[in-house]
């Protein structure tokens, strides 16, 4: 589990400085957003309820259904559009999540890991943990929590939560480490602030960076982990309109000549990472004046600086 | 960058998808060249299985699979056989005659003037595979081991045999069966006859029998050659396939083919794309979709029969909420789509359900009405008559059998209007069976058979306790009392005793606990190449009478 990301430096080399760079670094999230807006108005644009049987079973695309029927006769295309919801929850949620609970961990494991006692035991031990989960396979680590948490919508939040945690756990971590060298701490420390004040006022604020633009990453992995547990029958309920599920029961079907039920959600799935993928590369652009801003506009900062 | 590489990831699965369908497919073919130009000699066939059998020995390991009903059926054998008769191209089980299997062919056995004792003559000369001898006590020690593992799928032999005692050796050939109870309810033939009727080779099994397994179960479900079957295992290479050879000392003859070679192909259209293009003669556990789309395949033939007697079974737990209401278990089978069922996920390749007692059983004029049909309204006024108008019901289904699952999917996409909201809860196969024998389940939908088809067996599947009862019924005083009027009413085919069993039927019906709510044809389709397709008491193919075509 890698990923890259820019330091500050860099990313402030590259901030859109003209109108025209910020207005391309906009438009960069359009593919994501038509995502998200699909995934929303999913009830207005879908032609069918998506776990409703609307007619015959196996329809070919028609103008009728355009992407087929299904076993069950239940509309793809409605079932498609309603699997980027699902998609885009399990995302959001598992984005949030996943960067919430890296940049915690990332911090008490980069200000504690080199003191000594119980905290320095913890943060190492904790940076072990993580390092071990980050060698094992996302879908080996999801099939692991999901079959001691039971299939749940909470469990598989859980697993794919667990299996994606580790990257900003060790991107904030190094941010850290970076930052604590970092004089204005000193200064800090001299002024009588709390080590507990400083992590939260100083360090955290100048470490989340690396976590927040690896979001869209986490989203991105998140809609293929979900894919992957469905396929392999162990994610959401069916009949839940999600990609890896659809896929995964019209595959049979793909070798006697009934492509739809398999192909129309494994081309969602590959579109929406690519989506995702491409937006995301905006970000390190966009994240220096977005940072700008939330420093502005943050009440704590404002009151220390003060 | 890592995403990029997944996106990647699954387009490249994707394409070796693709291109291992298509390697399949073209060895399919190239095998098919091979095997047509060995027409006239073939003596091996080559099978598309789902999954290897998970037990040899039904009585150590009792797994109702359509894998392990194949292999003991094609391992071991037993007194009798039922007779048979070819119906549309296909040999179907008639469950009312029987013939001597290791019984004398002529004379297999007399009963006394009482009905109270069957004495069976063997065949004499008959070896086992292990070249051991067929004596009565061969006999007598198989019925004993039936008693004494304590199996679960071997009450019906409880039923007749709860006492070793009641077993006779005359002489080396000849057993009598003392009977307590027999009647016109007795189903000793067909208990001697299907799977629970095999009779084992006592001194091949001692061998390997131990103290603490003196009835060599443990080895028994690992290895054959204890049988007096057509087949023994010649070789198992796990998850991928099994070979099976002929037992030239077979008592009714060695087979045509003597080697069948069952590959695994875990998925049902793969399984059915390698059938139709010749790759291999025989494919089973078809998806009815599949068996629907290479129907019209010129190399292909599939079994349809008259009489389904596998059927999908919904049981609506009576201790579970809200099944404990009888009224709302009514409106439930009333929520259910049936014809839709038949028509979407069968594709035709099932038939309605009058309930338990099916055409096969041969009860004179018994209503072919289905048991319910879907009918909202009235769904609805029983629901409202339970005081409720919205019910979470939670359907437990075997994810392995996709048209069960596909059943579930389209009951809950109909019940919902009903007022059910129904969350289909898809199980493992080991996670299913154990739900089942726990009696965990608030409501199953699973693929079923009644083996034994005589009327009074159906109560079988009624007995407290007993995995077969899904739906925990407890019998009342009614439900007695109507078993021993339909029993005292005279042979169960008669015109006489029918309006009993169909009280019974009624009364099933009415209770609404464990219902068939469709019969399914066969699931295997065979090359056009051979004959002697079959329809048994446990729905699977007869490797052993199969023929070339030509």
């Amino acid at each position: 589990m890698s990923a890259q990301f820019p330091d500050q430096t860099a990313a402030l080399a590259v901030a859109p400085r003209r109108t025209g760079g910020t207005i391309r670094a906009v438009f960069a999230f359009v593919p994501l957003a038509l995502v998200v807006a699909i995934a929303v108005l999913a009830p207005v644009i879908a032609p069918y309820d998506p776990v409703t049987s609307v007619a015959a079973s196996r329809l070919p695309p028609s103008p009728e259904h355009w992407f087929g029927t299904d076993a069950v006769g239940m509309d793809i295309l409605s079932r498609t559009i309603y699997g980027a919801r699902i998609a885009v929850q399990f995302g959001v949620i598992v984005a949030v999540l996943s960067t919430i609970g890296g940049v915690l961990i990332g911090t008490f494991i980069g200000l504690s890991e080199s003191s000594s006692g119980v905290l320095g035991l913890l943060g190492r031990g904790l940076n072990q943990i993580s390092s071990y989960l980050l060698a094992i396979p996302d879908v080996i680590l999801g099939i692991v929590v999901v079959g001691i948490m039971g299939s749940s919508d909470f469990a598989l939040t859980v697993a794919i939560t667990l299996c994606l945690v580790q990257a900003p756990v060790k991107l904030t971590r190094v941010e850290v480490l970076r930052v604590r060298r970092e004089s204005y701490l000193e200064s800090a420390k001299l002024a009588g602030e709390s080590s507990f004040r400083a992590a939260l006022v100083h360090v955290m604020p100048n470490s989340i960076g690396p976590a927040m633009r690896n979001m869209p990453l986490i989203f991105g992995n998140c809609v293929i982990i979900l894919a992957s547990l469905g396929f392999i029958g162990i994610g959401v309920k069916a009949p839940t309109p999600e990609w890896g599920y659809m896929i995964s029961s019209g595959l049979s079907s793909l070798v006697l000549g009934r492509w739809w039920p398999a192909v129309f959600p494994a081309a969602a799935v590959l579109l929406s990472v690519l989506a995702i993928a491409y937006s995301s590369r905006a970000i390190p652009r966009m994240w220096p004046l977005l940072a700008v801003r939330v420093k502005r506009w943050n009440p704590i900062g404002r009151k220390a600086r003060a | 960058m890592r995403k990029i590489t997944k996106a990647g990831g699954v387009v490249a699965i994707g394409a070796a998808i693709v291109l291992a369908v298509t390697g399949c497919t073209s060895a399919g073919n190239s095998n098919s060249n091979s095997n047509s130009n060995s027409a006239t000699k073939k003596t091996s066939l080559t099978v598309a299985v789902a999954a290897l059998p998970t037990s040899f020995d039904l009585d150590g390991a009792f797994g109702a699979s359509n894998e392990n009903y194949t292999m003991w059926s094609q391992t071991q054998i037993g007194l009798l056989n039922y007779k048979t008769k070819l119906e549309n191209g296909v040999v179907v089980t008639d469950f009312t005659h029987f013939e001597g299997a290791l019984a004398d062919k002529d004379n297999p056995y007399t009963v006394s003037d009482d009905g109270q004792t069957y004495t069976f003559h063997l065949r004499k000369d008959v070896v086992s595979q292990a070249g051991n001898p067929l004596t009565a006590e061969d006999v007598r020690w198989s019925i004993e081991r039936k008693l004494s593992d304590g199996g679960v799928g071997l009450t019906q032999v409880k039923a007749y045999f709860n006492n070793p005692d009641q077993m006779e050796v005359i002489d080396d050939h000849t057993i009598a069966f003392h009977l307590h109870n027999a009647g016109n309810d007795n189903v000793l033939l067909p208990v001697l006859t299907g799977q629970t009727g095999r009779i084992y080779d006592k001194v091949e099994l001692l061998k390997h029998a131990t103290p603490d397994d003196p009835w060599a179960v443990k080895w028994a479900t690992q290895n054959t050659g204890w049988g007096f079957g057509p087949y023994t295992v010649s070789s198992m290479t796990q998850g991928q396939q099994i070979v099976l050879k002929a037992n030239p000392k077979y008592v009714l003859g060695e087979p045509a083919f003597r080697t069948i070679t069952m590959k695994v192909v875990p998925d049902s259209g793969t399984r059915a794309q390698l059938v139709s293009s010749g790759g291999v003669d025989v494919a089973e556990a078809l998806a009815p979709a599949d068996l629907a789309t290479i129907a019209k395949s010129p190399k292909v033939q599939e079994p349809k029969v008259k009489n389904p007697i596998e059927f999908i079974d919904l049981s609506l737990v009576q201790n579970k909420a809200p099944f404990d209401d009888k009224t709302v278990r009514q409106a439930f089978f009333n929520a259910v789509p049936y014809k839709e069922i038949i028509d979407k996920v069968y594709s035709g390749f099932a038939v309605e359900s009058s309930g338990w007692f099916t055409g096969t059983m041969n009860v004179p004029g018994l209503s072919t009405k289905p048991a319910y049909t879907y009918d909202v309204d009235k769904a609805k006024k029983l629901l409202a008559q339970a005081g409720k108008s919205s019910v979470d019901v939670t359907l437990s289904v075997p994810n392995n059998v996709p048209d069960v699952v596909d059943a579930a999917i389209l009951i809950g996409s109909f019940a919902k209007k009903a007022g059910f909201n129904v969350t289909v809860n898809q199980l493992s196969p080991a996670d299913f069976a154990t739900g089942r024998l726990n009696h965990s389940f608030q409501s199953l939908l699973v693929a079923n058979r009644v083996q034994i088809q005589y009327p009074s067996f159906v109560n079988n599947f009624f007995l407290p306790g007993d995995p077969s009862n899904s739906g925990d019924f407890q019998p009342t005083a009614e439900w007695n009392e109507l078993f021993a009027s339909a029993a005292a009413a005279g042979p169960q085919t008669s015109k006489e005793a029918a309006p009993y069993w169909q009280k019974i039927n009624d009364f099933i019906n009415d209770d609404a606990s464990q219902i068939p709510i469709l019969y399914k044809q066969p699931n295997q389709a065979y090359s056009k190449d051979l004959v002697n397709m079959t329809y048994r008491y446990d729905s699977t193919v007869d490797y052993s009478i199969l023929k070339p075509a030509r």
